[in-house]
């Protein structure tokens, strides 16, 4: 399962954890999860927060980030690391 | 799951209910550790449970919050710890390390594992690798409210019989369920048989063993920890890798090392991933034996919305639909209705000006009337339209929707290969460019970044409103099309214009100047608000107090300095093309005649404009009223066909970043060099377009 998300990743195919959710047939929650356990191992790396500094009062997009609602982070960007684009080569040559 | 067999997981089908009272054997400092994943509701949770007994100190060494309390059950005391909020127990950050280590060193008497009933699926990762490491967990299955009106169904036995520990709905915020989940903590006789065994298959079975073996010979492991321990070796877990201090046990190392050579040869993963999808098998199956979700018709409203909003095929139409219709009421209301007043008050405030000041010095009468009423004035006159504007920007902030609109441009960038991270600092220029080239920042990148930092200034930003709405104003202002204001469809365009020159020049590029890697992008919408007016009101003037502080600061500042290059030399007729500042005109306008704008008075207020938009309106305010007594609305209905100022407010879109953008791309980009090629590939994209609208049109038989 991690492997297939390694491998939407790197061919950036979807944009949302619920349209890849659907694409992989699992629940958005555990792909969310996933993707916590991916970085977790060093697999992916994330560069939030994803908007510039002190940006927030600006930005119209009124984010999670924003001042009422502090913890969430609405962008999120994510890259494999050395080591993802290592296990999915190996997996591909199997 | 295809395949069920592959769990042998201990099912408890016995597990005894019944609680052997054990108040009086509790000692004295009987402790409760909770753990869950972040927001769901340990706080909340440990306070109920320990009310104002609460003290916060921070973990030995590190800064991460350390919370205790205490609560009382039938009269002894009970410690409860509560442990960093985490979604996995890989002991990588600080958090982790925290909590497994508690978890493993301190040993609680018992182990409270918060869940989010609404979000199982994402929380029984760290349930399963709790069980792997205690054996005295109870689940609190909190939110069990919101689960209820979600429509999801947990059957509790077949959950707790499937982990074999004990399971106890809860709802903090309404301190529901708390005393049962407290004593079923003290109270539950948990089995003996130890830690929950996953399935993890043949190989990873066959070479635990040897590990195990090893460990228990070394004594590097209890009986009890053993297997747990070889999982985690095998898994590479650095936690335990240092505990077992795997690097001074050569002939272990090589058995780990040569162990999880094999787990990836035989599955072809690595054994880190491999053991984690097994685990993820393991929920997936949980979650259909255990849960029912009756939610074919419940999606909540901002699910019912979003689906509409955000759809493929509805959501960029729909998006361009509602910004159709704001520019539709920005003209309508704004500026042909509220706009009037004022502009009629500027009117009026320089006629008698010009009355009072007849005996005052010829240059001081100059420099109120033609600079400040005719140039500053000219362009506070606005001051309505963007308060209406921003009224409906700040609407649309606030409800949320603005988040789908960057998910939504997200799709458009991502399909024409852009990054879609610079769809939302496209929505933010139109705001203001400079603030959508600083969002920029954090593109990682230099591709991605500088594709956003170039394209940024082509998108319509309030700035240039008033010189569309001059000229609009002129020449469409009283026409119809069906119920639709002409004007506003004339707004509507160049906003369209400027997002489509950007995304091609994103587009060019990124084929061209910049090449690199992609990375992914994933949004989480907030829910929608339906926002109150007092926010909205607030954010409306927020903004609208930065335009008109803008009127009197740069643009004042902008607008004296053209007035004294247009009183110069000594003599000359004030804002003739004699003066120093219609000899620079008259340089520039040869350039722009085949734009169908060549004269001195537009060549001038293009080049102020560099210093900020709006001076473009102020400009042909101080010219066209300088010497005579023309309204500026008929000054330029004499210097312009609606051909030309069409083609002139496309020139005013495109042409070049103002200064404060510029100063921010030389800063981003740390480089005069690219700032000056922003300035002049946009001059060239500015004028070619320019000149195409101008010359097509005439082909069409427009003037
Ligand atoms: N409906 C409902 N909301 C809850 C429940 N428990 C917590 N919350 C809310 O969920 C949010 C997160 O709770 P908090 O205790 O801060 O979560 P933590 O991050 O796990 O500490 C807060 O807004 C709580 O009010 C519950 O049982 N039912």
């Amino acid at each position: 399962m991690l492997i297939n998300i390694l491998k939407e990743i790197a061919q950036s195919n979807t944009h949302s954890y619920d349209s890849l959710a659907k694409t992989l047939n699992l629940d958005p929650g555990m792909v969310k999860q996933m993707f916590h356990n991916l970085l977790k191992l060093g697999y992916i790396i994330t560069d939030d927060p994803a908007c510039g500094d002190n940006q927030c009062d600006k930005c119209p997009v009124r984010c999670n980030k924003s001042k009422d609602n502090k913890n969430k982070v609405i962008i999120t960007r994510w890259k494999l690391t050395e080591k993802g684009k290592k296990a999915l080569e190996d997996h591909k040559t199997m | 799951m295809s395949d069920r067999t592959i769990y042998s997981i201990n099912y408890l089908a016995q597990i005894d209910v019944t609680y052997i009272e054990r108040v009086g054997e509790l000692s004295k400092d009987y402790t409760i550790a909770l753990v869950g994943n972040p927001n769901c509701g340990k706080t909340s949770l440990f306070n109920m449970l320990t009310g104002s007994k609460q003290h916060v100190g921070n973990w030995p060494g590190v800064t991460v919050e350390r919370k205790e309390g205490s609560t009382s059950y039938h009269g002894k005391n009970i410690k409860v710890i509560d442990l960093p909020g985490t979604y996995t127990f890989s002991a990588c950050s600080e958090d982790e390390i925290i909590a497994v280590n508690y978890i493993l060193k301190e040993k609680p008497d018992a182990v409270i594992n918060v869940i989010d009933s609404g979000n199982l699926e994402r929380n029984l990762y760290l349930t399963l690798q709790l069980l792997e490491m205690n054996s005295r967990v109870v689940i609190a299955l909190n939110m069990a409210d919101e689960a209820e009106k979600r429509k999801i169904f947990i059957d509790k036995e077949k959950l707790s019989e499937a982990l074999s520990t004990p399971v106890v709905p809860t709802i903090a915020t309404k301190n529901s369920g708390i005393q049962d989940l407290l004593t079923m903590s003290i109270n539950y006789e948990h089995s003996a048989g130890g830690l929950l065994k996953l399935d993890y298959g043949q190989v990873v079975k066959g070479e635990s063993s040897k590990i195990v073996q090893v460990l228990l010979d070394k004594g590097l492991a209890a009986t009890e920890t053993a297997n747990l321990v070889a999982i985690k070796l095998l898994e590479g877990d650095q936690y335990f890798i240092d505990s077992v201090k795997l690097k001074e046990n050569p002939d272990l190392n090589d058995m780990v090392k040569a162990g999880r050579q094999r787990i990836s040869d035989e599955t072809g993963f690595d054994p880190e991933i491999y053991l984690a999808d097994k685990r993820y098998e393991f929920i997936v199956h949980l979650i259909e034996e255990c849960v029912h979700k009756d939610n074919t018709n419940t999606d909540d409203l901002t699910e019912k919305i979003d689906k509409i909003v955000t759809n493929k095929w509805l959501g960029l139409p729909l998006f361009f639909a509602i910004m159709f219709l704001l520019y539709q009421i920005t003209m309508g209301f704004g500026n042909d209705f509220l706009g009037g007043y004022v502009d009629s008050g500027f009117v009026a405030l320089g006629e008698y000006l010009s009355r009072v000041m007849v005996n005052s010095p010829e240059l001081l009468r100059s420099f109120v009337i033609d600079a400040m009423i005719g140039g500053v004035g000219s362009v506070l006159v606005f001051v309505p339209l963007m308060l209406t504007m921003y009224f409906m920007i700040s609407f649309l902030e606030d409800s949320g929707y603005m988040a789908r609109a960057a998910y939504v441009m997200d799709k458009l960038m991502n399909a024409v290969g852009l990054h879609g991270k610079t769809a939302v600092s496209m929505i933010i220029s139109s705001g203001c460019n400079v603030t959508g080239i600083m969002s920029t920042r954090t593109l990682d990148t230099k591709k991605d970044r500088m594709i956003g930092i170039l394209i940024s200034p082509f998108v319509s930003c309030s700035a240039r409103l008033p010189v569309y709405a001059l000229f609009s104003g002129v020449f469409f202002g009283d026409q119809q099309f069906g119920i639709l204001t002409v004007s506003g469809i004339v707004f509507f365009s160049l906003y369209l214009l400027g997002i489509i020159v950007a995304v091609i020049a994103g587009k060019v590029l990124s084929k061209t100047l910049f090449k690199g890697e992609k990375s992914y992008f994933i949004m989480e919408l907030p829910p929608y608000r339906i926002p109150t007016l007092k926010s909205t009101l607030i954010h409306m003037w927020e903004k609208t107090e930065s335009f008109i502080r803008k009127a009197g600061t740069i643009i004042f500042g902008l607008v004296v300095i053209i007035w004294l290059l247009s009183i110069m030399p000594m003599g000359v007729e004030p804002g003739s093309a004699d003066s120093i500042l219609g000899k620079i005109g008259s340089i520039m306008a040869p350039l722009l005649r085949p734009a169908g704008f060549g004269s001195w008075e537009a060549a001038v207020a293009l080049i102020v404009g560099v210093g900020a938009k709006e001076a473009i309106v102020a400009t042909f305010g101080m010219v066209y009223g300088a010497g005579e007594e023309v309204q500026l609305a008929s000054a330029i209905q004499m210097y312009f066909t609606p051909l030309t100022a069409y083609a002139f407010m496309v020139m005013t879109l495109l042409y070049a970043p103002c200064a404060a953008s510029l100063g921010v791309i030389r800063r981003e980009t740390n480089s005069t060099k690219w700032a000056l090629f922003a300035l002049f590939y946009s001059l060239l994209i500015g004028w070619t377009a320019a000149v195409l609208v101008y010359q097509a049109g005439r082909l069409f038989g427009f003037q």
